[in-house]
C-alpha cells in the first residue's frame, strides 16, 4: 500500500449510508464462512459469495444479507473449477471487471476462502482488485486438514503465497487447529458449523471495532498500522467472559485460544491491536489485567488499544486480538514443517513463480512437456533444500565422558575444572 | 553405667572403603581399639554417595566385618562426613555477664559459644560443628578457660564447620535405613585430626592433609585450636583417572599401576624406559611410558598440594604451624610424599599416627584409620563430657549450693 492510500485511512471517510465493509466468500467454505457471518447481520457491512459451481451456490442465495456472484459464467458454465485454482483464477481474470466494481468505495475488502480448492484460484485476484480500489485488503483463509492429501495441501501453500503477495494482510486459520476445537468424533457438520461460526464471531468482532465508535477509538488507520504492508501475517482470537474477574479471566482464555496459537503468537508479534467491549460497568482494572500480562507477553509489538462501551454488554466483557508480524515465518509454520518440501513464504517472488535454491539445478530437458519439467523443477528444488535446510534440528547437548567422576558434581576452583587431569590444564605435552 | 555406652564405633564411608572402627572406654576416660572392618566402597564419588543402594550394601558389610572383630553389637555410630559442600569460617559469640559477683560460669560459656554458632550462612547450610578456639574476658585475650574468671564481658571464637543439608542427609538417611543410630555427625578432617595430633602438637601448631581417594580434606590447629578446614574434592581417584586418561588405558589398571608406581616426586632415572603390560595369559598387551606415568602423577599431587597451601596460606596461617604437616589417609602411602609435602609448604611432614590412643597396633599404624579412628576419638571425648554433665546437672539438682567447677 503506498503512502498516499494509507492516508487516506487516517481521515475515515464513513459515510452512514453505504457500507464500506465488503465481505466476499469465495468457493464452497468461504461461501459458507461468509453466509455464517452474514446471519450476524452487522450494519455497515456487506456480503458476497463468489463461486464457479452454481449448486453451491443456490444453496446460499436463499439468504438475507448476502449476495452470490458466479465465476466464469462463460468458461465454466456454472460446473466448478474441478479442484484447480488455475480455473479458478482464469475464471476470476475474465471477470476482473465485475470484480473490481464490486470493489469499489469499499474501505475494507474481507476475502474469505479455503485454500486448496479451485475457487481459492479467484482470491489473489479479487485482492488485486480490491487494492487497485483502494481498499485496506484483509485475506481470511483456512488452510486444508493434513489428510487431504498433498496436492491439495501444496495448492493451498501456493495460494497462500500468491495472496500474501497480494493482500495487505493474511490471517491464516489451519483447519487442523479448528478441529481440535470440537470434541472427538463429533458430526462432521457440526465441527464445521462450529469452526465457521468461532471464525465468524472473530471477524465480527473485527468489523464492530471498525465500524462501532468506541470510548477509546479504533478505526481504520489503527487496523492498517497493524496490518498493512505486504505479507503480514496475522492471527485473530476473541474471548467473552461473564461474571466476577472478568479481566484475568479473559486473559486466561487467550492464552488458551486456539487461533492465537495459545498464546505464543504474542512472543513473535510485531503489532497488535486489543479491542475491548463491555458494558457501562467495565473497569480500567480489568482491562489492565489484560494489557498488562500481554504487553509483557508481546514485548517488541506496537500495542494499539480501544475499548467499546454497550449496554447490551453488562456484565460480560469481550476482548478481540489482532497481531500481526511483519516478518516471514511462523503463523503456518506447524504446516511447513510437516511439508518441507514446500516452498518458503517468498517476499519478492512473483505470484506464479517457484524459488529456486541456488546451486544443484539442472534444467529440464527442452523437449520435456510443461507438466514434467515443472515436475523435475519442484524435485530438484526440494533436494537443494534439503541440503541447507533452515529449520536445521538442534543436536543434542554433548557431554563429554567423564569417566570416574561420571554422577559427581565438577570440582571447580577458581574457574578451573580440577577434575581434568592437571598436565592437560597446564599445558604439559606427553610424547 | 550401661555396658553399650562403652563401646563406641566410628563410620567412615570413604570413596575407596567404607571403614568402622570399635573403641571401648577403659578406665580414666581412655579408649582402646577393639575393631576394625572394612569394605570396598562403590556407591561414592568425591566423598558423597551417588549410589545409596550400593553404599548400603557396602556399610551393612563393613560394620558386620567390624562387630565380628570386636565381638559385640554396634547400637549407635559416629558418622563421619565430607564432600566439597563443606565449608568453615570463624564466629564470635558475646554476652555480658550480668550475675552479682561477676564469676563467669559453665552456662556463661555455653552461651556464648551458642551465640557465636548464630551466623548467617547460605540457605539449606547445616553447622557441623562450632569448636571454640579461645575465649576473650573484658581485655584479656587468649583466655583458654573462662570458667570462675571475673569479668563483665565474654567474648568467644568459635570456629564453625557447616555444610550442606541436602548432601549431609544422605548418609545420615542410609545409616538411619539401616536400624543405627546416629550418636554424632562429625567431618572427616576434623576426626582425623584428633586421632593424630597430641595436645602439645596442637599447641606448637600442626597441619594435618588426608589424602582420601575422592577428597582431601584438611585441617590447621594453631595454638591450640581449630583454626582452618576446608575440603578439596580432588583425591586418588583423581590420579587414577589422570593416568587412564593420558596413558590410554582402562581404570582398573590405571588403579593398579597408581599403587605399584606412584611416587610423589619425579624420579631421576626413569627417562626413556618403559613398562610392558601382560595379559592374563601372558601376551604383551601395551607398553607403558614410565616418565609419563610418573609425571601425570607428580603433577596431580603437587597441585593438591599447591592448592591447599594456597588456601591456608590465605589466612596467614602457614608461619603457625611449627609442628609441620601431618599426612593421612590412602595417600600417605605414596612414595616421597613427606618430601613433597616440605617443599610445598616448606614445612617438616610426617606421616601420621594416631595418639593417645591404643589397641590393635596394626591399624593405629595405617594412616588410612586415622579418620575412622579419631571418630571413635570424638565420641570417646563427647560421652566423657557427657558424663561430666549429667554428673554435675545431678550434683545441682541436688546440692544447689554446691559451687563447681
Amino acid at each position: 500500500m503506498s503512502e498516499e492510500q494509507l492516508g487516506n485511512f487516517s481521515i475515515p471517510p464513513l459515510s452512514p449510508a453505504g457500507p464500506n465493509v465488503r465481505v466476499f466468500g469465495i468457493g464452497g467454505a468461504g461461501g459458507r464462512l461468509a453466509a455464517q457471518w452474514a446471519q450476524l447481520g452487522r450494519a455497515g457491512v456487506s456480503f458476497y459469495a463468489l463461486n464457479s459451481d452454481l449448486q453451491a451456490l443456490r444453496q446460499i442465495a436463499g439468504q438475507s444479507g448476502i449476495a452470490t456472484v458466479q465465476l466464469g459464467v462463460g468458461s465454466l458454465r456454472g460446473l466448478g473449477a474441478g479442484g484447480d485454482p488455475e480455473m479458478g483464477r482464469q475464471a476470476a481474470e475474465e471477470q476482473a471487471a465485475q470484480l473490481k466494481s464490486l470493489c469499489q468505495g469499499a474501505q475494507l475488502v474481507i476475502i474469505l476462502a479455503g485454500l486448496g480448492g479451485g475457487n481459492a484460484g479467484a482470491a489473489p485476484v479479487l485482492a488485486r482488485m480490491a487494492r487497485a480500489e483502494g481498499a485496506l485488503t484483509l485475506g481470511v483463509v483456512t488452510l486444508p486438514f493434513s489428510c487431504e492429501g498433498r496436492r491439495r495441501n501444496r495448492q493451498a501453500m501456493l495460494g497462500l503465497r500468491q495472496l500474501r503477495a497480494e493482500a495487505d494482510a493474511v490471517l491464516c486459520l489451519p483447519n487442523e487447529r479448528l478441529l481440535a476445537m470440537s470434541p472427538q468424533g463429533a458430526p462432521l457438520l457440526e465441527i464445521l458449523t462450529r469452526s465457521n461460526e468461532f471464525v465468524a464471531a472473530s471477524l465480527d468482532s473485527l468489523a464492530r471495532i471498525l465500524l462501532e465508535p468506541g470510548l477509546v477509538n479504533l478505526d481504520f488507520a489503527a487496523l492498517s498500522a497493524v496490518v498493512s504492508g505486504r505479507n503480514a501475517e496475522g492471527a485473530i482470537g476473541t474471548v467473552e467472559v461473564a461474571g466476577e474477574d472478568r479481566g484475568l479471566a479473559a486473559w486466561e482464555q487467550l492464552q488458551k485460544h486456539i487461533l492465537l496459537d495459545e498464546g505464543r503468537v504474542f512472543a513473535d508479534a510485531d503489532a497488535a491491536l486489543v479491542c475491548f467491549v463491555g458494558g457501562p460497568d467495565m473497569t480500567m482494572a480489568e482491562i489492565e489485567q489484560v494489557m498488562q500480562p500481554l504487553t509483557k507477553a508481546a514485548k517488541n509489538a506496537h500495542i494499539l488499544m480501544g475499548a467499546t462501551v454497550d449496554e447490551k454488554w453488562r456484565g460480560r466483557l469481550q476482548v478481540t486480538v489482532v497481531v500481526s508480524q511483519f516478518a516471514e515465518s511462523n503463523v503456518e509454520n506447524s504446516q511447513a514443517v510437516e511439508r518441507p518440501g514446500e516452498p518458503a513464504p517468498n517476499a519478492t517472488g512473483a505470484p506464479n513463480e517457484i524459488p529456486l535454491e541456488r546451486g544443484r539445478f539442472v534444467a529440464p530437458a527442452i523437449d520435456a512437456g510443461s507438466e514434467r519439467s515443472q515436475e523435475t523443477l519442484q524435485r530438484q528444488r526440494k533436494r537443494g533444500r534439503r541440503g541447507h535446510d533452515e529449520n536445521q534440528p538442534m543436536l543434542p547437548l554433548e557431554m563429554v565422558p567423564r569417566g570416574r567422576f561420571e554422577k559427581s558434581e565438577r570440582t571447580v576452583r577458581d574457574g578451573e575444572d580440577l577434575d581434568v587431569p592437571t598436565y592437560i590444564r597446564q599445558g604439559i605435552k606427553l610424547n | 553405667m550401661l555396658e553399650t555406652e562403652q563401646i563406641i564405633a566410628g563410620l567412615e564411608i570413604g570413596t575407596s572403603k567404607v571403614c568402622v572402627v570399635v573403641g571401648e572406654l577403659i578406665a580414666d576416660g581412655q579408649v582402646r581399639i577393639i575393631g576394625v572392618g572394612q569394605a570396598p566402597s562403590r556407591g561414592v564419588r568425591k566423598g558423597e554417595l551417588v549410589d545409596a543402594a550400593q553404599a548400603t550394601i557396602d556399610v551393612r558389610e563393613a560394620i558386620c566385618n567390624a562387630e565380628e572383630m570386636a565381638n559385640v553389637e554396634i547400637r549407635s555410630l559416629y558418622l563421619g562426613v565430607t564432600g566439597a559442600h563443606i565449608r568453615c569460617r570463624d564466629s564470635r559469640g558475646v554476652k555480658q555477664i550480668m550475675s552479682d559477683d561477676r564469676e563467669i560460669t559453665e552456662e556463661d560459656v555455653d552461651d556464648v559459644v551458642h551465640n557465636a554458632r548464630v551466623i548467617d550462612l547460605p540457605a539449606d547450610s547445616a553447622i557441623l560443628h562450632g569448636i571454640r578456639q579461645s575465649f576473650v574476658v573484658d581485655d584479656l585475650q587468649g583466655v583458654p578457660n573462662p570458667v570462675g574468671m571475673v569479668g563483665s564481658r565474654l567474648e568467644a571464637n568459635v570456629h564453625i564447620i557447616y555444610g550442606n543439608k541436602l548432601h549431609l542427609n544422605n548418609p545420615i538417611h542410609l545409616v538411619n535405613s539401616l536400624q543405627f543410630e546416629i550418636a554424632g555427625v562429625v567431618f572427616n578432617g576434623f576426626a582425623a585430626a584428633l586421632a593424630l595430633l597430641s595436645n602439645e602438637q596442637k599447641e606448637m601448631g600442626a597441619l594435618v592433609i588426608d589424602l582420601g581417594g575422592g577428597v582431601t580434606n584438611y585441617v590447621a590447629y594453631a595454638d591450640g585450636a581449630i583454626c582452618h578446614s576446608g575440603v578439596l574434592a580432588v583425591g586418588g581417584d583423581h590420579v587414577s583417572n589422570d593416568l587412564a586418561y593420558g596413558l590410554k588405558i582402562p581404570l582398573s589398571l590405571a588403579e593398579k599401576l597408581k599403587l605399584a608406581h606412584a611416587t610423589a616426586i619425579m624420579p631421576q632415572d626413569v627417562k626413556g624406559r618403559t613398562l610392558p603390560i601382560n595379559s592374563d595369559t601372558g601376551q604383551l598387551t601395551k607398553t607403558i611410558n614410565l616418565e609419563h606415568l610418573h609425571r601425570i602423577i607428580t603433577l596431580r599431587l603437587a597441585e593438591i598440594f599447591q592448592i591447599i597451601a594456597q588456601d591456608v596460606g590465605k589466612t596467614g596461617l602457614l608461619d603457625y604451624l611449627r609442628g609441620g604437616v601431618v599426612l593421612c589417609g590412602g595417600g600417605a602411602h605414596i612414595r616421597e610424599i613427606q618430601r613433597l609435602a616440605e617443599s610445598t609448604f616448606q614445612l617438616p611432614a610426617r606421616i601420621g599416627r594416631a595418639t593417645g590412643i591404643s589397641g590393635i597396633k596394626d591399624a593405629l599404624d595405617q594412616p588410612e584409620f586415622a579418620t575412622g579412628i579419631g571418630l571413635v576419638k570424638f565420641g570417646s571425648l563427647k560421652q566423657k563430657t557427657a558424663k561430666v554433665s549429667r554428673a554435675r546437672s545431678f550434683i545441682q539438682k541436688y546440692f544447689p549450693s554446691l559451687k563447681l567447677l
